[in-house]
């Protein structure tokens, strides 16, 4: 898991451009969140199939995502790690103040697990 | 007939928290046999570690590593893993895991069943948990049926469903308790902090939330 490379990321993403990609895409405050302080807001979606076009690598640490695809927009806001050692998909990650992850953007030709 | 007690948890480190000592217990005053069932691998927790040493995708597979670790840790003698995924458990038919955990239950012939106390126990799938073992056992016949554990850890509980009848003090072994708690090394739990944090706000046993494994006998609402 290494810090998000702007130039980087942006190479690793265009690799995926006119190609038929599952997502996992997930945003969590904790499911212990409702517990501790007040409500908690979470989601992910996992092996959703599009068609990606074109997008961009945007802002400084966090950075921002925004994928064109065939049907819509994929977005992600908070991205700061990505895990380079992992090759099978492109894995991106933003991390809390507590190292805890809070949006989840991967990518991947093949469905994960 | 030996004492064979049956942890059934959603996550790995539910049984750490909740039974590590008990286990223990079990294990010296009664020679029991102990089996371990993880209904999930915690696919979907937020922490990667500190400095992370997982991803989304890896999690699953350290996780499985770290909570084989715990369990040798705590002396469990079997691990038994049913596949659901992490946050899952609570959209599935109760009835399919309960059918699912019955045939277990059936063919490990545990004596004694702890789990979660179904709607005390925060997490959804804590709860999904303890709902569908109760349901399980609820479908055995009265003589065949285990001791069922439950353990409760919403604050109020004891308003709603009073004292927890079965209070372990397992101090002899609190040292073995938090290196099974430190194997599980992605979820980079910090007893040591939680501990300094109950010594500043006053407490006076500030380890007494790892020391007392507490627990409600469950009692079958409806004799069936
Ligand atoms: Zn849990």
């Amino acid at each position: 898991m290494i810090e998000i490379n702007k130039e980087e990321l942006q190479e690793n993403l265009s690799q995926y451009f006119n190609h038929e990609i599952y997502v996992h895409f997930e945003m969590t405050n904790g499911a212990y969140a409702a517990y501790r302080h007040g409500k908690a807001a979470s989601g992910f979606v996992r092996n959703a199939k599009a068609k990606l076009i074109e997008g961009k690598v945007t802002g400084d640490s966090p950075f921002r995502v925004g994928l064109k695809t065939s049907d819509g927009w994929l977005y992600a806001d908070g991205l700061t790690h990505s895990d380079h050692t992992f090759t099978e998909a492109l894995l991106m990650y933003g991390f809390d103040d507590d190292g805890k992850m809070q949006i989840a953007l991967q990518l991947s030709t093949t469905p994960f697990e | 007939m030996t004492e064979n007690v049956m942890l059934i948890f959603p996550h790995p480190d539910d049984e750490t928290f909740s039974a590590a000592g008990t286990v223990q217990h079990y294990k010296r005053t009664k020679d029991a046999y102990v089996s371990a069932v993880s209904l999930t691998l915690g696919e979907m927790g937020r922490n990667f570690g500190m400095p992370p040493i997982a991803n989304r995708e890896t999690l699953p597979h350290i996780r499985k590593k770290e909570l084989e670790d715990a369990l040798s840790i705590m002396g469990v003698d079997q691990f038994i893993h049913l596949g659901y995924r992490d946050k899952t458990l609570e959209f599935e038919l109760t009835s399919t895991v309960a059918n699912h955990l019955l045939n277990v239950i059936v063919e490990h012939q545990p004596t004694t069943v702890i789990t979660f106390y179904p709607g005390h126990s925060i997490h959804p799938d804590h709860d999904a948990t303890g709902e569908a073992v109760v349901e399980a056992i609820k479908m055995m016949d009265h003589s065949k049926r285990p001791t069922l554990l439950t353990k409760a850890i919403t604050a109020d509980a004891e308003q709603h469903i009073g004292e927890p009848d079965v209070v372990f003090d397992i101090s002899p072994y609190l040292e073995m308790k938090k290196e099974a708690i430190r194997a599980h090394r992605s979820q980079a739990l910090e007893v040591d902090a939680i501990t300094k944090q109950k010594l500043k706000e006053g407490a006076t046993d500030p380890e007494a939330w790892i020391r007392y494994e507490t627990f409600w006998t469950y009692k079958q609402s409806e004799e069936v």
